[in-house]
């Protein structure tokens, strides 16, 4: 029982955790199902979002759906079943066009549009959206990081590219050009590492958080069959990189990308002339 | 000439498949527009056992366009067909609705317009997309269904690494792949350029259908319910994990249309039931698509999608007092009941 109510308050926390949405949504639901003079379809909207109201908070619901998804963090979902927009939106035309002077309803639909533009936070002003250079719409050091490797494999006759990347690299490299291999998985957390010291070292050096005086991050890549590296310049690797013989590709913008010529291909790389 | 074929692919050819969908006249407004989500949603619907069954038998992505294509322009045709017999003009009564328009369907036009621009224009990096984008590029460039690891390469051994059994379950990625290559539009291209404008008019269409549900007599308030419900999605940045946040900034992610296009719809759908007080045949088939399309593009959207379905037409049995207006909406719980038995136990 703990548990579930625990699932609900951090759950209701995670996807309201400031405004007055969830205020409003419930107000809407309130004033829906309140009126005298309601529809078939007013009746549904309001007694659907009661009823899934109701099944959220149940705790015996809550622990049901959390057990049946295999990873519980993504539980938050279920609050899309409340229909939010559709309530406030719906709640708002009705105040709107209740008053019979139009002079009413303009004051009124004035108030509500100033109640929901100051209610929430305007997704423009929150930095959700960046200029861009290309039509990708990623980073320009993921492009030429992607050209870079590309050319060195055509130059070389080497068409064998695997990515040693921090982790802004590693999630969108791929999403480019996915002839360029990678180590390591989606859940590129320091908590998940592996259970190896070496592995914890490869993961802190390129997350930038120590300086790599051992020279490990070539062991790594000999060991791991990576034979490109990009990093921040930084991470100060060049001593390392230079002693293990690697070539420098690209030097500009605080990037670096080298590349390891001694490393012999995967057994995992698949067939590029297939 | 690709960006010419590929606006078609996104706008005519889902109005063709949408007439088979739903049960609009001619004569009604928004006709139009509820045909291009139905059709839209069809489509999404239609993709889901080839994709699946191309995965499950190791087929190749060109395989997987060959039946696709098929699928596609013979609902396509039929959806023409049925326009001739019915002796219909959509593009008359798109103008028609054009003309006879107020200005708060106009602002319900411009203002997503005006978002729709932004998000063609500007960018949103999303780390998730390792996978979601990173599987359409990793089919494009190899020609393979979920064969190598959408995030490292690697052949794929344990479909639990990296979330891969939740692509395989719901193979949005395959949609995106035949669109790419079909119209030799790159898949990061595709996805973070092309089709966010798209899917963002196909949103608020779906708000003012719901609008229209609501005030079926009354153009001007299903226009405001659609402008409200645009700034309302525009002022729901509080938090990254909002429905208006995900239409707006996630757009092309499987979980955005689950909330901006198919849980709209099932209201849709459960309203017009509700007004109607029975359920046709065509609205078994609607819920069916709808469902479907929700198995394509993500497990646990798929999971919400059953849920309204099921808690909307429960209510709507019980307010009708009639138990086979629920009954009658089983078999459209045919392709996610699929898409978990893959998830759970072939998987």
């Amino acid at each position: 029982m703990d548990k579930a109510f625990s699932i609900i308050t951090r759950t209701i926390a995670r996807v309201y955790p400031t405004g007055f949405y969830l205020y409003y949504t419930i107000a809407a639901i309130a004033f829906i199902l309140a009126r005298r003079k309601r529809r078939r379809e007013d009746t549904l909207l309001g007694l659907y979002s009661v009823v899934m109201f109701c099944l959220i908070l149940m705790p015996f619901f809550t622990l049901l759906i959390w057990r049946f998804l295999r990873n519980g963090g993504v539980y938050w979902r279920v609050l899309w079943l409340i229909p939010y927009s559709i309530l406030i939106a719906f709640a708002a035309v009705e105040l709107i066009f209740k008053p019979k002077k139009s002079a009413l309803k303009v004051l009124t639909a004035g108030v509500i549009t100033a109640a929901v533009l100051l209610g929430g936070t305007n997704v423009y002003r929150g930095g959700a959206f960046q200029k861009t250079t290309c039509r990708e719409k990623l980073p320009q050091i993921t492009m030429t990081t992607m050209s870079v490797i590309n050319e060195n494999a055509e130059k070389t006759g080497n068409p064998y590219k695997s990515l040693c990347a921090p982790v802004d690299i590693f999630c969108q490299i791929r999403q480019v050009d996915a002839t360029i291999l990678q180590y390591g998985s989606r859940q590129f957390r320091l908590e998940d590492l592996d259970e190896s010291w070496f592995h914890e070292y490869y993961y802190m050096v390129m997350y930038g958080l120590t300086k790599d005086h051992k020279g490990l991050i070539t062991r790594f890549m000999l060991h791991n069959n990576m034979n490109y590296i990009v990093f921040p310049k930084k991470y100060s690797l060049m001593k390392t990189l230079l002693y293990s013989k690697c070539q420098k590709l690209y030097d500009q913008d605080g990037w670096q990308i080298w590349y390891y010529p001694t490393v012999p291909p995967g057994d995992y790389a698949y067939d590029f002339n297939s | 000439m690709n960006y010419i074929l590929y606006l078609l692919f996104v706008t005519v050819l889902p109005v063709l498949i949408g007439c088979l969908t739903v049960s609009d006249g001619d004569g009604k407004p928004y006709t139009v527009i509820s045909r291009w989500c139905a059709g839209f949603v069809s489509m999404l619907a239609l993709t889901y056992i080839p994709a699946a069954a191309c995965i499950f038998f190791h087929r190749s992505l060109t395989d997987l366009i060959v039946v696709l294509t098929l699928v596609y322009a013979a609902a396509g045709a039929a959806g023409a067909v049925k326009l001739v017999k019915n002796r219909e003009n959509p593009v008359k009564s798109f103008f028609t609705m054009i003309r006879t328009g107020n200005l708060f369907e106009l602002l319900a036009f411009v203002l997503p317009a005006i978002h729709a621009a932004v998000t063609f224009f500007m960018m949103h990096v999303d780390d998730d997309d390792v996978a979601y984008v990173g599987a359409v590029t990793t089919s494009v460039d190899t020609n393979t269904l979920m064969k190598y690891d959408a995030v490292n390469g690697r052949l794929i051994t344990d479909f639990a690494v990296n979330e891969m059994d939740r692509l395989t379950a719901s193979p949005q990625f395959a949609f995106y792949a035949y669109v790419s290559k079909v119209f030799s539009i790159r898949p990061a291209v595709l996805c973070h350029t092309f089709f966010p404008p798209v899917l963002t008019m196909l949103f608020f269409a779906a708000f003012l259908l719901v609008g229209r549900e609501l005030y079926p007599e009354d153009r001007k308030k299903s226009g405001l319910f659609s402008v409200f419900a645009f700034l309302i999605s525009i002022s729901s940045y509080f938090s990254v994990y909002t429905a208006g946040t995900f239409i707006l900034v996630r757009s092309w992610q499987g979980k955005a249309q689950i909330v901006g296009l198919i849980l709209p719809l099932i209201f849709v759908l459960a309203m017009r039931v509700i007004r109607r007080g029975a359920s046709l045949p065509v609205d078994t088939l609607y819920g069916f698509v709808l469902l479907g399309a929700a198995s394509l593009l993500t497990s646990m959207g798929a999971v919400l999608a059953c849920l309204e379905l099921g808690v909307l037409f429960v209510v709507a049995s019980f307010m009708r007092k009639d138990r086979m207006i629920l009954v009658r909406m089983l078999p459209a719980y045919i392709l996610p009941a699929v898409m978990l038995i893959i998830y759970f136990v072939v998987l």
